[in-house]
């Protein structure tokens, strides 16, 4: 097996909703409930859900961006949480995001030379001659002409401001880079090439990817591992072979049966109806039981939480009505 | 001469059934220091209880396309420059103002990208589901009423009688989606524009929602454009496909022929680039470039720079149109000069 | 990606950009407007050898006096003189540098301070965002002129003392709205990326937040020295401003106001002044705006 890069084990996350520090507001907003997974060396790790399922709120613990109410996440072994001064820096140098939106991403007040070196300058105090070196290298990297590096954001497109972020991502060589909805926010002949651009530099620089996407299609192309999740909670994890062949979960089903292939000659699966539930009153029990389509009419899938366990080897789900091959 | 004669007949005989007709539209942004080509000579047809799509990059032209075809463009700065839309008999780029606002919302209703901004906050949904059967069915009261609840019926809205009195935000994206879509209902529109509707939507909604459209189409004939950058969607939803690039259609065809047999260099790498379920690719094709500036779109054949089969004589020309039997064409030297 | 014809990129290039982009924009700096504003300030900084005659020299026989082209009017003092009898050029020459040098310290101070607060409470959040808005909210609720006076009184008549006291309001001004612009921006994904990399909260508010709140401060900047010269003459004409008999344009317009039917122009002079000041800097700042801003700099 794998070395275990990253680990994260029963992760949670709860909003306090409205109300300020004054009053002590209302409902808790329970964005990430529970989520267990890992991402191992080399290797690109797909969480998978609709909007609200708290897949973003994940990547945000893991980048720091957001404390976990409950839950540790461990780096290469060691808790993420008891990491101070050097060996924090040393996690902020190893572990990288690239977001979804390349408008929003890159500082429009700053030169690509600056946006690319800010991550040089800040750890390694790189300068001068150095630093423009390493910026040339990085921009030929993503398949940028290194002049480019006295241009600001604005003169370039969609899809050369994503290499730039990339570009900014690699430069202190991590080991794991977080990709946020990493194409959606570009066209689709632009989203080849850059899908194409971190195989290849997964493939050179044995990076790790976190990858966080709603398309099915696109999480098959890239990834290993796949996990889904539901209003905060894992309800599937397995590798792509048997997600993509032998899904478990009526969510991931109903997940995959509502992508619009293209190809005339595939007609729509069934889709499911209902609304994704709200986290801010999750359902009882199966967080999933209001939608579901093989939903038992005992009560038990309404009131009793469904157990997270192993069904296959390597292929874990939560839910009533699957039953483990193998023990 | 009764060989035309008979050609006339046999035209107006399949005219009949042609409920929209667009020939040689252009749309130019006139801009301080340049013509945005927006729209460049488009010509298609929409066959009466037909879905139809138009694919496109961002700058393809497709959405500027479509709300030419309401005569939306953006005032000032974007002018529909020449062309004719025909809607049945009538070209509606020859009308005033005033009788183009019949066929607004009420024989043609547009959908568009975000629900968030198709709906105004401070009306109930009810009143602005009405709002189109007030102003084009000149009903009020109760009969408004009932129709507003049919339509909400229709898309499938629980509780429709609930829902009415309620405000846009207490409604999921989904549903306002549907809201959208009921208030361009109402008036059984003959045409129904889609602008890429289900992008803000979560795959599963988009689903609901895609069906729910094919539904209603089934049901009452109307006939849908889908303009999408979705290649799924397209597949699924439509008979016919428009492809767009540079404010041009490159490529136009049934829907299997295309996806089976694209026949542009564009098309079909547009097929190939996207990751595909069940069938994996150890790299996915990869168009090079970036879609072209629309203020200097270049020589000939707009996609000559990213083309992979480029000639010289595709940098000079602007390949004519060759049809591939039917109404299906392709705008490309390679299949002009394989023949 | 080994490359043999590694392209270095070359600092003269970095640099280029650079000066190309000062240059290009000082070739469309605004004409007029920046000629005014070098006029005021040379007024500002050599007044004293300019001025025809000193601001304060009273001359009794020669009050009242038109300016020029009036028929009465005398060469001698080209935009007449105010009722006792000081020449009008010669007070708005040397009253240039009470005006503007007064507003720059404002700004530069209140201002200065309000960015940094703004800067500051937009973007640490939470309660030290609540405590400073309430304090905000405390000096924006006070009367300007009120306060003024009350200030004035105590501490007693100077240009020191009008610049302390005015400099609170501004500084609580420049703080509300860079705190809202920095909530926004602090929002933008390329800050979080700079959490992520673990750049130094001080060099994410240098150098991520506050150049992209700059076009505000810019636009407020420019606003609030009308505002401030405007101010200076409110108080001048309830006696708390800069002391007499300092000309100020504020003060000179004040001075003239009884006179307005008759003398015209001891306030005209003064408020055209005023207005070329404020509507230069107004000008001015677009222009800085402009400039300063990458995606309307284009080459």
């Amino acid at each position: 097996m794998a070395n275990r890069l990253l680990e994260v084990e029963g992760l949670a996350k709860h909003f306090r909703g409205g109300g300020n520090w004054l009053s002590s507001g209302g409902d808790s907003i329970r964005a990430v409930d529970g989520v267990s997974f890992s991402v191992e060396e080399g290797e690109t790790f797909a969480l998978v859900g609709e909007s609200g399922c708290g897949k973003t709120t994940v990547a945000k613990m893991i980048l720091l961006l957001e404390r976990p109410t409950r839950g540790a996440i461990s780096f290469q072994g060691k808790d993420v949480s008891s990491f101070r001064g050097g060996s924090l820096r040393e996690y902020k140098r190893l572990v990288q995001a690239v977001f979804q939106d390349p408008y929003s991403s890159l500082n429009p007040r700053m030169q690509v030379l600056d946006i690319i070196g800010e991550p040089l300058r800040v750890h390694q105090g790189m300068r001068g001659r150095d630093l423009r070196m390493r910026v040339g290298e990085l921009l030929e990297n993503v398949g940028l002409n290194p002049v480019t590096a006295s241009f600001f954001p604005h003169q370039f497109s969609g899809g050369q401001r994503q290499r730039i972020a990339i570009a900014r991502a690699l430069a202190l060589r991590p080991r794991l880079i977080v990709l946020d909805e990493p194409v959606s926010g570009l066209d689709v002949s632009i989203r080849a090439q850059i899908l194409n651009l971190l195989v290849d530099l997964q493939r050179e620089l044995g990076l790790s990817y976190l990858l966080i996407s709603h398309d099915l299609a696109i999480v098959e192309h890239m990834s290993h591992r796949v996990g889904v999740m539901y209003v905060g909670k894992m309800v599937e994890l397995a590798t792509r072979d048997e997600f993509y062949g032998n899904t478990l979960h009526p969510y991931s089903n109903a997940l995959l049966a509502s992508v619009p292939q293209p190809d005339p000659d595939v007609p729509m699966g069934t889709t499911i109806g209902g609304e994704v539930a709200s986290p801010i009153n999750p359902p009882s029990g199966c967080r999933f039981h209001t939608r579901c389509p093989i939903y038992l009419e005992t009560n038990m899938c309404r009131e009793v939480e469904p157990e997270w366990r192993e069904i296959l080897s390597e292929h874990l789900t939560a839910c009533h009505k699957v039953e483990p091959a193998v023990v | 001469m009764p060989a035309r004669a008979l050609e006339q007949m046999l035209r107006e005989s399949k005219e009949d059934d042609i409920l929209l007709r667009v020939e040689g539209l252009k749309t130019y942004f006139f801009q301080r220091s340049a013509v945005l080509k927006a729209v460049d000579g488009v010509s298609f047809s929409v066959a009466q209880g037909e879905a139809v799509g138009l694919v496109g990059e961002s700058g393809s032209g497709k959405t500027m396309t479509c709300l030419s075809l309401m005569r939306l463009v953006p005032q000032p700065g974007a002018r529909i420059v020449e062309g004719e839309i025909w809607f049945k008999g009538d070209n509606l780029l020859e009308m005033t103002e005033q009788e183009m606002r019949a066929y607004r919302g009420h024989r043609m209703a547009i959908v568009m990208q975000d629900p968030q901004t198709s709906l105004n906050p401070v009306y109930t949904v009810g009143e602005q589901v009405a709002e189109p059967v007030r102003l084009h069915l000149k009903e009020r009261g109760q009969q408004a009423m009932a129709r507003v609840l049919d339509s909400l019926r229709a898309v499938r809205i629980p509780r429709p009688e609930l829902r009415l009195g309620q405000y846009p935000h207490q409604f999921s994206g989904g549903m306002r989606q549907r809201v959208v879509a009921a208030m361009g209902l109402t008036t059984q529109p003959e045409l129904l524009i889609a602008d890429e509707p289900t992008t803000s939507l979560d795959v599963t909604i988009q689903a609901q929602f895609l069906r729910l459209i094919r539904e209603l189409q089934q049901d009452s004939g109307t006939s849908v454009i889908w303009v999408t950058h979705d290649l799924g969607i397209v597949a699924q939803m439509c008979d016919r496909v428009n492809v767009m690039y540079a404010g041009r259609i490159v490529e136009s065809g049934r829907v299997r022929q295309i996806y089976k047999e694209p026949q542009h260099p564009y098309t079909r790498a547009l097929l190939d680039s996207v990751p595909l379920m069940g069938t994996r690719r150890e790299k996915l094709y990869q168009i090079e470039g970036q879609p072209p500036d629309l203020r200097s779109i270049p020589e000939g054949c707009p996609f000559w720079p990213r083309c992979p089969e480029a000639m010289d004589k595709c940098k000079e020309q602007y390949p004519p149109r060759t049809s591939l039997g039917g109404e299906d064409f392709v705008h490309c030297w390679l299949t002009e000069e394989g023949r | 990606m080994a490359n043999t014809s590694m392209q270095i990129v070359s600092p003269t290039t970095l640099w280029a950009v650079r000066v190309r982009s000062v240059l290009g924009g000082l070739r469309r700096a605004p004409k007029i407007p920046s000629l005014v504003l070098l006029v005021f300030m040379i007024f500002a900084a050599f007044g004293q050898w300019i001025a025809p005659y000193s601001p304060v020299a009273v001359d009794m026989a020669a009050s009242f006096s038109p300016p020029v082209w009036h028929e009465e009017g005398s060469a001698d003092h080209l935009l007449g003189t105010d009722k006792l009898g000081r020449d009008i050029l010669s007070r708005l020459i040397r009253g240039a540098r009470v005006s503007l040098s007064l507003s720059l310290f404002v700004i530069g101070l209140g201002g200065g301070v309000g960015v940094v607060l703004g800067l500051i409470s937009g973007y640490s959040g939470g309660k030290v965002d609540a405590v400073m808005q309430r304090g905000i909210e405390v000096i924006l609720a006070m009367p300007t002129i009120l306060v003024a006076l009350v200030f004035v009184f105590a501490v007693g008549r100077s240009f020191e003392s009008v610049i302390l006291i005015l400099s609170p309001f501004l500084a609580a001004r420049f703080a509300r709205i860079v705190r809202g612009e920095t909530l926004s921006v602090r929002e933008r994904d390329f800050v979080a990326i700079a959490k992520v990399i673990g750049t130094p909260t001080w060099m994410i508010l240098l150098k991520h937040i506050l150049p992209n709140v700059f076009n505000t401060i810019i636009v407020l900047a420019t606003l609030e020295v009308g505002h401030l010269i405007l101010l200076e003459s409110s108080l001048s004409f309830l006696g708390v401003g800069v002391p007499p008999p300092q000309p100020a344009w504020g003060l000179m317009v004040a001075d003239g106001r009884e006179f307005l039917t008759s003398a015209y122009w001891i306030t005209l002079f003064p408020g055209l002044c005023i207005l070329a000041a404020v509507l230069s800097l107004n000008l001015f700042g677009d222009w800085l705006r402009d400039t300063l801003d990458p995606r309307r700099r284009q080459l």
